[in-house]
């Protein structure tokens, strides 16, 4: 690299400071990532092991994450690393304390960003069916949304473990002497009709609900990725890349739910988004509702009062069901508000158990799902009016300022005076007043997606820089309300970038650019309660995959379809089926408002993970 | 281009007794006359009542002083008691005169609801702000020489506001001038050179009272952020921040020698605190609202308090080196701890209507008050039918539906406290409601029909001597041949959803002066029809006629009729005409029914029964609630015929 480029690059890196305490905080996390449990290290190892052949290319491509050990430690001494886990731990250690001026000379096997096509960790890819960016730019973004698949897959084995038993109770049942009659009431069409009740559009045979079914095909979409990545691994085949994979059995089944994504059209990324979310909202409530059955139907109950009970339920589930979860309704305040929670079908299990590990568990709800608070007040009386509404995703226009140093809090916590010709109607005055009139969020999600207002109205897409933060405070209330001198309780971190390169939303290209960060460690509130499940539902799975039983006491998701862990911690370029890593330096240039490397694409949807303190 | 465009007249009067000695709404501003001893309530229901504060408990009231169309938010007394100045969120300033109580003028700089006034007593200078931002100061010995010939007044403006204006404060020399705005600052001027003094930041919220001393040296402000400030106007400080309310302060009155500032609000106490040494403070009383005003006694013994209820109370204040004593203020908020449970006067306010439902008919009523009183109205002839009492206003309203269906042609605004109906806008909306006299019980003759809103608009201007009146037989006709409305209905004409043009009382429009402004005002699609007699457009309904399925027909006649009728006809008009072009020659064939003996007398629905969705259809029952009900679409509105006998 020429002296005078490597100058430029320290130049830079001393101009911007937060990226270094992003640096920082990746660090932090690759190394709790990699500390507990020892069966994963010991796998990651393995990994390194298989790979050892490639070490100089690695390398090159490790560096460019844990670039600030470069300088410290000798090469021989990284080649080394893979051999033990220690020494891949005190690397990041070293790394944490990094300085700046330790950055420089990281691009030594990079030419330009993602340059390094000779990067031999397999990442699985996906290919364009047409139009289907889209598509891949979400499946990607959700691959690596800190606990999303995991949180699918359990989700599927559920209600497959379910389906099952209910299967077997019915057999049973009908085996124990019942007349025809008797067979045809309590037999399988009659329970499939009752799922037809609860699942809304249902198909006869297997009594699944189409949006069942695509959020099945959503996670064998991943499981697909996870097995490409794997067979990539084992095939001993050096230099081999996964063939991408093909998601149209998702995209099928993604039609049958919803015709807006029917033909070869470029579509909204976010309308995707939105759409996944929804079912696999509603596939939890479904579950949810069979998990109740199972247990009444556990329970030896066989006479009718059961029945008509269950009857009852599942009317109440159809009533959820109809809410969408976009058109919530907005609930007053002062009306007892009901929690995304409480809002499900009861569940007549042990109160006392984590609803996390129960099946059914809506955790669309837990991680994308904020409550927003809009505060009317009218200037004369100065009633407060308040309004509490479920939002899966803020809106957030291209502001003005480029400088603020959090723009989204501005964007997001906003107050206006409703005056001239838009006087509030007062309700207690029975006239038109001033008003003041004001939104908060008194709940964030653990997941908070940002929407850019980049297209408003038919009008040309608003293609100014808008800055994107690393790392925010939380702009919750109860982190908004803190007074200055303490700082937030939450802070959000990026985890990926949906970028759309054109001028209107059904055209142009979509590329998603994902944190790769370690996900085998999450850890897993079922882990305990997973063991009756490996003999049913997930079984299946393993048998067709060829895969290995799990440790006894092992989650299912991490063999299953998570993204196979890799030691680097990075950003993946995620563009149809080139996936690339790149570095932290090479992400944040892009995300820059005078980017050394221009391009004509803009961040549309941005992903933020919450983490306390 | 929308500019030029004049925006539309909308017609509207009040439903109200000859005489409200009550306030029915709160009571925003007060002044008192020491001398006559009287004291100026003005109230949100629009109308400035005076009282008698000498003497026992006996009826107080003096007089109304009615000309405001929307609340009067702020009133002064000035020139000893002569000439009282008003402000409204009709957006007009008034000036009356104060003993007889009529109004002299009106003033219509402002552009929104006038929200303040302050006087400057030494100089006779009145400021009026409001909403749009702009502050008015006014010469009021020039205000009241104004005359109907002599009507220009200049005014200076003070600029600078950027948000609206919700309190003003005057020193008596007319020095310094104060205006507190949703801006949160307060803003200083001398109102002598029109100069902008100062900008003075501090508070969180809005800033809804102020207080200037004498000397425009200080200033107390009190703000919706719950705290009092006392500020150095000289240093251009906050002195000091003085928190004894625990919600919004709204009214504040400063002692003559500005040491000690009584305060009130949303928490409903009435607090007195030493400005000084704000530890020394006291909660005078508690109302049973929150507090918009506070006005000393003539003694300055006592305060008139007014609230957001119609009732005015007058308490006695502790003697001011009282509050050194460590009895009162102990626990701040303890409300058990007041000075005073009894009020030493009490006017009592009247009843704010709160609910109303428009019945079915379009015509009648039902509201609730305050008092959970339930009352029957009857808009046509806008007056009150029956005052129901305390009973349930729900069950009312159910046991007063009728299946009928009229359109609407009026809108009902409580924001008075009293009925004020709002005519529809244009002759589409206001005539939109034709009915049969007969069954609006006008008459006994069968089909007359009429027209609810040009009835109702003959009747509120038929005392107008328009010079188009219409002759008939050299007479000219006036009203409308069934009713009149009481001749006290105010009768208001103002911009759509906007400032007030012109009021007047029905029974005034008789006058010279008063016709004259009508003949500007009174839209001309309203003197069409209230002065030259016409006849309102009838409104047509179009459907479709289709024999039923039951009932075989004629292969020409499977295709749809399509018809058009007046809204209001009956159903039994259309069987009529089933009858007479339908069947006609009688040669339809293969009807379900037996027959029977021949009767050329019967009814037409004897012979024909309509149905509508399946449903068989009353023949009293008329085409738009037939419609409304049973149809229950604005499209294809189709109906069947099914004949019964030949």
């Amino acid at each position: 690299m020429p002296l005078n480029s490597m100058s430029k690059t320290r130049k830079r890196t001393n101009n911007t400071k937060p990226s270094l305490s992003l640096i920082r905080k990746n660090a932090t996390i690759s190394k709790e990532g990699l500390i507990p449990g020892s069966t994963k290290d010991l796998r990651v190892c393995n990994e390194n092991k298989e790979n050892k052949p490639l070490k100089r290319p690695f390398q090159g491509i490790h560096l460019n994450t844990l670039n600030a050990a470069k300088k410290l430690k000798p090469l021989t001494e990284i080649s080394k690393q893979g051999d033990s886990t220690e020494d891949l731990t005190l690397e990041i250690l070293y790394n944490k304390q990094g300085s700046p001026a330790m950055l420089n000379g990281h691009h030594s096997s990079d030419n330009q960003y993602g340059g390094s096509s000779q990067y031999k960790t397999p990442i699985a890819s996906l290919s364009n069916l047409g139009n289907t960016c889209f598509l891949n730019s979400v499946l990607y973004t959700l691959r690596y949304a800190p606990q999303f698949v995991h949180n699918l897959h359990h989700l599927v084995s559920d209600l497959n473990r379910i389906e099952q038993k209910l299967g077997s109770i019915r057999l049973k049942s009908s085996s124990l002497g019942r007349s025809a009659a008797g067979i045809a009431s309590s037999g399988t069409r009659s329970w499939s009709s009752k799922d037809l009740l609860s699942l809304g559009q249902s198909d006869n045979s297997t009594g699944k609900s189409k949006i069942q079914i695509a959020t099945e095909k959503l996670h064998e979409t991943y499981l697909s990725l996870r097995a490409a990545e794997s067979k990539c691994l084992h095939s001993g085949s050096n230099d081999s890349s996964p063939e991408p994979y093909a998601a149209d059995p998702f995209l099928a089944a993604l039609r049958d739910v919803n015709s807006t994504f029917e033909g070869n059209r470029q579509q909204d990324a976010h309308e995707l988004l939105v759409c996944i979310l929804d079912n696999i909202r509603e596939t939890c409530r479904a579950l949810s509702t069979r998990a109740s059955r199972l247990q009444l139907q556990e329970n030896g109950d066989s006479n009718g009062l059961g029945r008509a009970q269950n009857i009852e339920d599942g009317g109440k589930t159809l009533g959820n069901l109809r809410k969408s979860w976009k058109k919530r309704k907005e609930v007053k305040l002062n009306d007892k508000r009901t929690s995304p929670t409480e809002d499900r079908a009861p569940s007549p299990s042990d109160p006392e158990r984590d609803e996390k590990s129960l099946p059914g568990w809506d955790f669309v709800a837990d991680d994308f799902e904020g409550t927003m608070v809009v505060r009317t007040m009218c200037l004369e009386c100065e009633t407060v009016t308040e309004k509490a509404q479920a939002v899966c995703e803020l809106c957030v226009p291209v502001g003005e300022d480029d400088s603020s140093e959090e723009p989204f809090r501005a964007a997001c916590l906003s107050s206006e005076y409703l005056r001239d010709q838009n006087k509030y109607w007062c309700e207690r005055c029975l006239r038109y007043n001033e008003a003041r009139r004001s939104v908060a969020y008194s709940r964030l999600p653990r997941l908070l997606v940002l929407q850019l207002k980049r297209f408003s109205g038919g009008m040309e897409k608003i293609t100014r820089h808008a800055p994107t933060p690393l790392l925010m405070p939380c702009f919750c209330e109860p982190c908004a309300k803190r007074p200055p001198e303490h700082p937030p309780t939450h802070r959000y971190i990026l985890w990926a970038v949906i970028m759309h390169l054109g001028q209107t939303l059904t055209g142009g290209h979509y590329v998603a650019y994902a944190r790769d960060s370690s996900q085998g460690d999450v850890k897993c509130e079922r882990e305990t309660t997973e063991n009756a499940a490996a003999n049913t539902g997930t079984s299946f799975m393993r048998t067709l995959f060829n895969r290995p039983r799990p440790q006894p006491t092992g989650c299912t998701a991490r063999d299953c379809c998570v993204p196979r862990q890799r030691p680097e911690v990075g950003w993946l370029a995620c563009d149809d089926d080139l996936v690339k890593p790149i570095s932290n330096e090479e992400f944040e240039d892009l995300l820059s408002a005078e980017p050394k490397i221009r391009s004509p694409a803009t961040p549309y949807l941005l992903f933020y993970v919450k983490t306390e303190g | 281009m929308g500019s030029m465009m004049r925006k539309k007249t909308q017609v509207s009067f009040v439903i109200r007794d000859e005489e409200e000695k009550r306030h029915k709404n709160g009571v925003s501003s007060l002044q008192l006359d020491p001398v006559q001893g009287r004291l100026y309530s003005a109230g949100r229901d629009g109308i400035i009542r005076v009282w008698q504060t000498s003497g026992g408990s006996q009826d107080r009231y003096i007089q109304s002083m009615e000309h405001h169309t929307d609340w009067v938010n702020d009133i002064v007394l000035c020139c000893g008691g002569k000439n009282l100045i008003s402000a409204s969120s009709d957006t007009t300033v008034k000036v009356w005169n104060a003993p007889k109580g009529f109004c002299m003028s009106t003033l219509r700089t402002h552009k929104d609801y006038v929200r303040t006034l302050a006087y400057a007593k030494d100089k006779e200078q009145v400021a009026s702000a409001g909403l749009d931002r702009a502050i008015f100061l006014w010469d009021v010995n020039t205000l009241t020489a104004l005359t109907a010939s002599n009507n220009t007044v200049t005014t200076s403006s003070l600029v600078g506001n950027k948000e609206s204006i919700y309190s003003l404060a005057m020193n008596p020399p007319g020095t310094i001038l104060v205006s507190g705005s949703t801006e949160k600052v307060l803003r200083v001027w001398d109102p002598r050179n029109c100069s902008r003094l100062m900008k003075l930041k501090g508070h969180a919220d809005n800033v809804k009272a102020l207080v200037v001393s004498r000397d425009g040296t200080q200033c107390v402000s009190g703000s919706s952020d719950g705290t009092i400030k006392l500020w150095s106007l000289s240093q251009q400080r906050c002195v000091s921040t003085i928190r004894v309310h625990s919600e919004a302060v709204w009214a504040l009155l400063a002692t003559e020698t500005f040491s000690h500032i009584i305060s009130g609000g949303r928490d409903r106490l009435v607090i007195i605190t030493e400005l000084r040494n704000p530890d020394n403070f006291m909660i005078v009383c508690e109302e049973t609202a929150p507090i918009l005003k506070l006005c000393f006694t003539a003694d300055q013994q006592g305060v008139w308090v007014s609230t957001s209820d119609s009732d005015i109370r007058c308490w006695k204040l502790p003697p001011v080196n009282t509050l050194n004593s460590e009895m009162y203020n102990q626990n701040n908020y303890n409300t058990n701890n007041v000075y005073q449970t009894q009020p030493l006067h009490h006017i009592p306010g009247g009843r704010a209507i709160k609910n109303y439902t428009v019945l079915n008919d379009k015509r009648h009523i039902i509201t609730k008050d305050t008092a959970n009183n339930v009352v029957l109205y009857d808009v046509l002839k806008a007056s009150k039918i029956e005052d129901l009492g305390e009973i349930d206003y729900d069950e009312e309203v159910k046991k007063h539906f009728k299946m009928v269906y009229v359109p609407n042609w009026f809108n009902v605004d409580l924001k008075t406290g009293m009925l004020t109906i709002h005519l529809g806008q244009d002759e589409t909306d206001c005539f939109s409601a034709w009915v049969s006299a007969k069954e609006a019980g006008l008459t006994t003759e069968n089909d007359q029909k009429v027209n609810f809103g040009a009835l109702l608009l003959q009747a509120l201007l038929e005392y107008w001597n328009h010079p188009n009146r219409v002759n008939e037989g050299g007479q000219k006709v006036f009203g409308n041949n069934f009713f009149s409305v009481p001749l006290h209905t105010p009768l208001i004409f103002s911009e759509v959803g906007g400032r007030t043009l012109y009021r007047l009382q029905v029974g005034d429009a008789g006058g010279e002066t008063e016709g004259n402004i009508l003949l500007e005002t009174v839209p001309s699609w309203v003197v069409d029809v209230a002065v030259e007699m016409a006849a309102p457009k009838l409104n047509k309904l179009p459907f479709y006629l289709l024999p039923h399925s039951s009932c075989q027909s004629k292969q020409d006649r499977q295709k749809k009729d399509r018809l058009v009728a007046n809204d209001f006809i009956q159903c039994r008009k259309v069987a009529e005409h089933v009858v007479e072009k339908i069947i006609g020659g009688g040669d339809v064939n293969g009807s379900s029914t037996t027959k029977t003996e021949d009767s050329n007398t019967d009814a037409p629905e004897e012979k024909v029964e309509l149905l509508c969705c399946d449903q068989v259809l009353d023949p009293n029952m008329d085409l738009r609630t037939v419609r409304h009900f049973i149809w229950k679409s604005n499209v294809e509105f189709t109906l069947h015929y099914r004949i019964i006998k030949q």
